[in-house]
């Protein structure tokens, strides 16, 4: 990370987890958004709090701020691009600000957005994803099925064929009147849609080598995680399944590591992968220059980065008491605890 | 020296300003690459908060409609022999 986006007050790499922020008693987090230099933290209440970088107008203008604060109320779901986040509020619609060369905000020729812009309207229990240059929803249709709507980058074929460099409206790219889909699972040039059976349902753009729908189309009870260079597929068994660019330590060591019977949760940043063992031990792995995949010998009592673990193995970096929820951004680790 | 990724020219952003080619880095910051430099062969991009770089897949070709688009000049043009 390069600057404010942990919500601390200062701008260095910390290699053991800050607290950033405490709730008052009931209040939970439900969602941690990660841009470029931005975090957006959702709320169970609907608050949406906000730290990082904002000069791109993703946050708020020019305006300065130390720590979180409020950016706006009413929020159902968020996510974050490279330099813009989008919303869903209480009237169900979709909103993006910031900046998108690449058609991200969704807003035709607007490539700029101070303020929260509607793009459009979303049926109730609509989500939005998105990686560094594209953005997706997923919309329930009132039939039982679903459509998901894409736009920004389309140099991949991501979202539509042929290829193109900017998409600026949402586009429809995947319907189906049967199947639901959960969530997008968005790496840099990629998306692979999974349905609420853990099927992979879809892919589309430059996928890793080797990865294959056809290879999963058996398979349910799957959650897929995306970094932006590679897939990681979670089942029972093997595990986690990893294709793609494993240059920095990416791709999961399955048998080396932690047998699949103590993992509990995963979730993926932009190149490294955090999961929550059962008994509540958070580890790390892949690219952690930044400290983001905690240190390997834990000789030292800084808290501040010293490279100590730049190519990562599974790294244990936190040991919670209960339960916690993790989120990953742009080399950046979060976990939530409960008090 | 081995690279984080390829990256086509055709993904990144061009400022006319600085005549850099950028691309989003995963700590955060951004790939650089000087136009001039890729006139002259150079295709690797460094990030100037991080040690990964990316290897920028072009051709010198690719170069002539941004150079046209900054309003400049190639460095070294091809010198007419008398």
């Amino acid at each position: 990370m390069v600057g404010t986006n942990l919500g601390l007050p200062h701008c260095e790499d910390v290699i053991v987890p800050q607290e950033t922020l405490v709730l008052e008693k009931g209040q939970c987090v439900s969602r941690i958004a990660c841009g470029g230099n931005h975090t957006v933290l959702l709320l169970d209440d609907g608050t949406a709090l906000a730290c990082g970088d904002s000069k791109q107008g993703q946050l708020g203008g020019l305006e300065q701020w130390e720590g979180w604060k409020v950016l706006l109320g009413g929020v159902k779901d968020v996510t974050c691009g490279w330099e813009f986040t989008v919303v869903i509020n209480e009237q169900n619609e979709l909103l993006s600000r910031g900046t998108g060369p690449k058609g991200e905000l969704g807003l035709g020729s607007m490539r700029r957005a101070e303020e929260f812009t509607k793009i459009m309207d979303v049926n109730m229990g609509s989500r939005v994803f998105a990686s560094l240059q594209n953005c997706t929803v997923v919309v329930p249709t009132r039939e039982g099925g679903s459509k998901v709507y894409g736009w920004g980058s389309n140099t991949k074929c991501q979202l539509l064929e042929p290829k193109s460099r900017i998409v600026d409206r949402p586009v429809l790219i995947y319907e189906s009147t049967e199947t639901i889909i959960e969530y997008p699972a968005l790496g840099r040039d990629f998306i692979v849609l999974v349905d609420t059976h853990g099927r992979i349902a879809y892919a589309s753009g430059s996928l890793p080598l080797g990865f294959s729908t056809q290879d999963w189309s058996s398979h349910s009870g799957l959650q897929v995680h995306c970094m932006w260079t590679s897939i990681h597929i979670w089942s029972s068994k093997p595990g986690i399944y990893s294709y793609g660019n494993g240059n920095h330590g990416q791709l999961f060591r399955q048998e080396e590591w932690c047998p699949a019977s103590e993992i509990s949760q995963v979730a993926a940043g932009s190149e490294h992968g955090v999961l929550l063992k059962h008994n509540n031990q958070v580890a790390c792995w892949g690219w952690g220059e930044h400290g983001n995949c905690g240190r390997l010998y834990k000789d030292k009592d800084s808290i501040f980065n010293d490279y100590s673990n730049v190519i990562s193995p599974l790294c244990d970096v936190f040991q919670a008491r209960e339960p916690c929820d993790l989120f990953a951004g742009c080399a950046t680790t979060w976990i939530v605890t409960k008090c | 020296m081995s690279t984080y990724d390829q990256v086509e020219i055709e993904d990144m952003t061009f400022d006319v300003d600085t005549q850099t080619f950028t691309y989003p880095c995963p700590c955060g910051d951004r790939f650089q690459i000087f136009i001039d430099d890729m006139y002259d062969g150079e295709n690797i991009a460094v990030c100037p908060s991080c040690s990964l770089m990316i290897e920028v897949v072009f051709e010198k070709e690719d170069l002539t409609e941004y150079y046209e688009e900054a309003g400049s000049q190639p460095p070294e043009p091809v010198a007419v022999a008398s």
